[in-house]
């Protein structure tokens, strides 16, 4: 569909890009070559490379024929292969569903819950590690946007190795990824960070070396994510001893729900129209019955007569046979009964209620969700001045020792020697005051 | 920031001619004026041009304001009862916060937010070693308590008397955690008796405001409740510091300006008047955000009834640079009440419009201004007139920007009809846009999705409910907390495509095949450009293989159903 020269011409725009690809994030309305494509209905991503095709059974389609078409474009497969597929702009969201597994990923309603709590914003720099198959990568990208950075840190090398291919040919300029063991060997230079993720088997290694890079003159924040219980406990342990506030561990799941087809033709029916079309039902019965009755005393009469040669009078009888039958029709004796009934009931005759129910659109949750993915720990660090303002506070307490404060350290000595000292972090935003424990605390140490 | 303004009434003339003697230069924009942008207006171009002032970035602006108090600040202080208190920070000024004491407002600038800060006795009203003013500080903070002028508000009436204004602010040294595990406690509770009578043995209120006055700090006040209370040393070590921290909450005299973030905002406002924000819940509206791709330098139609509160959270996630348009139900523009008290600039407001509904009609034109007196001074008519043609020309230049097209998305919060609204607004959305619906209902988003599934403009649309759990962690304590919301709301997302316009010689044959299985239905041929309705019944009732993957996304039979039919056609 597009002549020789568009082609060309798009060909040296794409060739133009050095070490990076132009940026999956964008607002171009049109498919151009080297742009990320991914279509929705298998959930592929390719990058549109003229030369090249894409075969699956929704059709087979060459790389060069999207060139020029709308993003957002539902294109038939050529003959002879039927299907389509649908040309998406990649969004982080998209990539998440379409990205090839390395690891266990990280899901939407994690991914937003905790670039929302971390305060991760415009211009902002953040830590992410591991990389793992880099979903949060991406949406890290796209959020702290050109202005901002993303240091990642993986240390599996092939990994390593396949996410930075994929971040360059992503054209995610912002993301510094290195590979590197941050448990053990920490963040490398990283420096003014506003924001941690960690996902690492053990994040509580990584948390004191993740405090040398965080910014001193803000509130920082860190977010380690664990699946397991006893994960969690060590992280929070490890986030309190070394100072971290505002602690508390979410979860967050995301349920789906799907319209329902009722193929039941009597879903929702109310009784009234059960009972009429019953009546209907029976009416039609005992017209047939009739009618085959008649039938009947026809055939037989006809034997009769074949047999006999001669009619009688037939009609006649035959008039009266269906008027007894008119008189004794079930249906009237059901009527009589209900008459009867009705004068028994001290209440009044049944009324149904009009109602809408028909035509309410129905939904149920799809059969199956994810029940747990991680337990997500938040965690702030105080800028450096107040912890230091807190510090001396401290200090300056344990100066002026009151009697009373003697009195209660005896008392400490003889009943809580075992407890050990760590930072009381408040659970959620529920905040807790006070600092009775903490000078009998100090008091503990002085002695 | 809005253009909507109402005159008096309707007519088919948009402009006004105005002499040529007066008329000025930017009256010229009309609708008619064809623009040289055509699908994508690039937003940042348009910034360079209108920020020529050397300003220092916007994101530094946006931090600041998130996480520095400064004067003329509304800020909202949680008090040790988790009550939230909002306040205004003056240079002169006295904050009362009845038992919880009181401060000069001064003591706040400059403060992070975040923190909890104790009320303590400034320099002259204790000997304690906080003589010297704290280092974190600023100078000027620390003058500012010794020498403030009396202020105007009524608060300041008893300005140098209140003991509150010798107050300074420091930051909380927080308690320890009982660090023990469950084998350790040996004290049960099988002899405490929670009768009133021993309740009794505790402090009376009026004991306590004794204590206060004397001068006796929080810990010491609940020392003296723990001797009181008879039962306490039978109590576990566990339920020790809990009975310490609920004591704790109602003594202490602190505070803890909450820094304006989209979570702080919204959980205020979620406790306060949760109908205002529409029962968003947080990880709802970080769902919202992300499925809705909100990114830096983004143009998105937003139709919100939540105060404001979703556009402010957009308007952060773009970090204020492109465009959000905004839809109004009344003529005036949108009073957002969360937006101004979380202290956003005018700077970050810029890139926001908004028009009303009537006004965003494609055959909308803005009525003359009512006709001149006679003997009217022709100055001060020319200078209505150009007031009025600024209006129209502003108004028509949104009206355009919106009509033009290329939108990145589509975010709706609103007690309007979002099938209505979907239905007017799609059409401008970019191809590949992501939409998404929040809804405090689910059957209004049931309705939605039964609707979009039969509109071939709307792929991948998916309804979904967001689930949340805190737990607590405490060690040999650790469990989901007792009370937990029961739900955030719900979210329609899909993706704005472009429908097919023609039928492949291979799909009708297949089609023909399946008629079969599928409740049979007709083909149209699909030549309606954009009649939405016409091309939908194509596409369910031509049901190709695509048909049921758009139907049923993830569902294997349905792929496996698609994939028999390419090689029944291969083999045919």
């Amino acid at each position: 569909m597009q002549d020789q020269q568009v082609d060309q011409q798009k060909l040296s725009e794409s060739s133009r890009s050095s070490l990076y690809s132009k940026s999956m994030f964008h607002s171009r309305a049109v498919i151009e070559a080297g742009d990320l494509v991914i279509s929705r209905d298998n959930l592929t991503s390719i990058i549109i490379t003229p030369g090249e095709e894409m075969h699956n059974k929704f059709g087979r389609y060459a790389h060069v024929d999207l060139i020029g078409q709308k993003f957002g474009t539902k294109l038939h497969s050529p003959p002879p292969h039927a299907g389509y597929i649908h040309l998406l702009r990649p969004t982080p969201e998209l990539w998440t569903l379409s990205l090839p597994h390395r690891t266990q990923i990280l899901y939407l309603p994690d991914i937003s819950y905790i670039t929302m709590r971390l305060g991760v914003r415009v211009g902002g720099k953040v830590i992410e590690a591991g990389t793992g198959s880099g979903s949060m990568t991406h949406s890290l990208s796209r959020t702290v946007g050109p202005t901002g950075q993303v240091l990642s840190f993986e240390y599996h090398q092939p990994r390593y190795e396949k996410a930075l291919e994929e971040f360059k040919s992503h054209g995610l300029e912002n993301v510094r990824l290195q590979h590197r063991n941050v448990c053990k060997d920490g963040f490398n230079d990283a420096s003014g960070v506003e924001a941690v993720f960690l996902d690492l088997p053990a994040p509580w290694e990584a948390i004191p070396h993740a405090m040398k890079t965080l910014r001193p003159d803000i509130i920082t924040k860190i977010c380690c994510f664990s699946p397991c219980l006893e994960q969690v406990l060590k992280t929070v342990s490890t986030l309190r001893s070394e100072g971290f506030s505002d602690i508390f561990t979410q979860e967050v799941l995301i349920r789906t729900h799907e319209l329902v087809k009722e193929s039941d033709p009597d879903h929702l029916t109310s009784v009234s129209s059960v009972v009429d079309s019953l009546k209907a039902h029976e009416k039609r019965k005992v017209e047939r019955r009739a009618v085959q009755m008649k039938t009947a005393r026809e055939k037989a009469r006809r034997q009769k007569e074949n047999r006999d040669g001669v009619s009688s009078s037939e009609p006649g009888q035959k008039r009266k046979l269906e008027e007894d039958k008119a008189e004794g029709t079930p249906s009237a004796d059901i009527d009589n009964e209900e008459k009867q009934q009705e004068q028994v009931k001290e209440y009044s005759a049944w009324v149904e209620p009009d109602t809408q129910l028909k035509n309410v659109v129905l939904t149920k949750p799809t059969p199956e969700m994810k029940g747990h993915t991680s337990y997500l720990t938040f965690a702030s660090l105080y800028p450096e001045i107040i912890r230091n303002a807190i510090a001396a506070q401290e200090s300056s307490k344990s100066a002026v020792a009151t009697p009373r404060l003697a009195e209660l350290v005896a008392e400490k000595l003889a009943g809580r020697a075992g407890s050990q000292e760590t930072e009381y972090g408040s659970d959620g935003l529920d905040e807790v005051m006070g600092t009775l424990t903490e000078e009998e605390m100090i008091a503990l140490a002085g002695k | 920031m809005s253009v909507s303004e109402s005159a008096p009434a309707p007519s088919e003339i948009q402009q006004i001619s105005i002499p040529s003697e007066i008329m000025d230069v930017d009256t010229t924009a009309t609708a008619s004026e064809p623009l040289t942008q055509l699908q994508q207006p690039p937003p940042s171009n348009k910034r360079k041009t209108e920020d020529d002032e050397p300003k220092e970035p916007l994101s530094e602006v946006i931090l600041r304001r998130l996480t520095r108090i400064k004067e003329g600040d509304t800020v909202m202080l949680k008090l040790p009862s988790d009550a939230i208190k909002v306040i205004t920070v003056e240079k002169n000024g006295l904050i009362q916060l009845g038992k919880y004491g009181a401060f000069p407002s001064s003591q706040l600038l400059g403060m992070h937010y975040d923190i909890t800060y104790e009320i303590i006795g400034g320099p002259s009203a204790s000997g304690s070693g906080s003589s010297t003013p704290l280092p974190f500080m600023s100078e000027e903070n620390g003058q500012n308590t010794k020498n403030k002028k009396k202020g105007k508000s009524k608060e300041n009436d008893n300005s140098r008397t209140n003991p509150g204004w010798k107050n300074v602010l420091r930051p909380l040294k927080r308690q320890n955690v009982v660090d023990a595990v469950v084998d350790d406690i040996t004290e049960t509770n099988e002899h405490i008796h929670d009768l009133p009578e021993l309740e009794k043995q505790t402090l009376s209120h009026d004991e306590i405001n004794e204590l206060r006055s004397q001068g006796l700090s929080v810990e010491e006040i609940i020392k003296k409740q723990e001797e009181a209370h008879e039962m306490f040393k039978l109590k576990t070590e566990f339920s020790k510091e809990k009975w310490r921290r609920r004591k704790e909450k109602k003594f202490s005299t602190t505070v803890h300006p909450l820094s304006p973030s989209i979570p702080n905002i919204l959980h205020h406002y979620s406790e306060r008047s949760p109908a205002s924000v529409l029962h968003l819940r947080v990880d709802t509206l970080s769902q919202l955000l992300n499925m809705a791709n909100i990114r830096p330098g983004g143009r998105y139609l937003v139709v919100e009834d939540t105060s404001g509160l979703v556009t402010a959270a957009i308007l952060e996630r773009m970090g204020s640079e492109g465009k959000i348009l905004l839809f109004n139900n009344s003529d005036s523009p949108p009073a957002w009440s969360i937006l101004q008290s979380m202290n956003i600039s005018e700077r970050e407001l810029k890139g926001v419009k908004c028009l009303n509904w009537m006004e965003a009609q494609e055959d909308y034109e803005r009525p003359p201004p009512p006709p001149e007196d006679d003997n009217a001074k022709p100055a001060k008519v020319a200078q209505r007139l150009r007031k009025h043609n600024a209006q129209v020309a502003e108004l028509n230049a949104t009206r355009d920007e919106l009509h033009m097209g290329g939108w990145d998305g589509l975010i709706l919060a609103t007690t309007l009809s979002p099938i209505s609204v979907l239905s007017f607004l799609t059409q401008y959305l970019i191809g590949s846009a992501p939409i998404v619906v929040y809804s405090p209902h689910m059957q209004v988003l049931a309705e939605l999705l039964a609707w979009s599934k039969k509109d071939p403009h709307y792929l991948h649309d998916t309804l979904s409910e967001s689930w949340e759990r805190t737990y607590q962690v405490l060690p040999g304590r650790t469990h989901p907390m007792m009370n937990t919301s029961t739900s955030g709301g719900w979210l329609w997302s899909a993706i704005r495509v472009h429908p097919s316009q023609f039928q492949p010689e291979s799909h009708s044959r297949f089609k023909r095949r399946k008629t079969g299985k599928q409740s049979g239905k007709e083909t149209p041929s699909g030549e309606g450009g954009n009649a939405s309705a016409e091309e939908k019944k194509q596409d369910e009732s031509g049901a190709g293989p695509g048909v049921e993957v758009e139907a049923e996304m993830q569902s294997k039979a349905d792929t496996s159903i698609s994939e028999q039919a390419v090689s029944e056609i291969l083999g045919a």
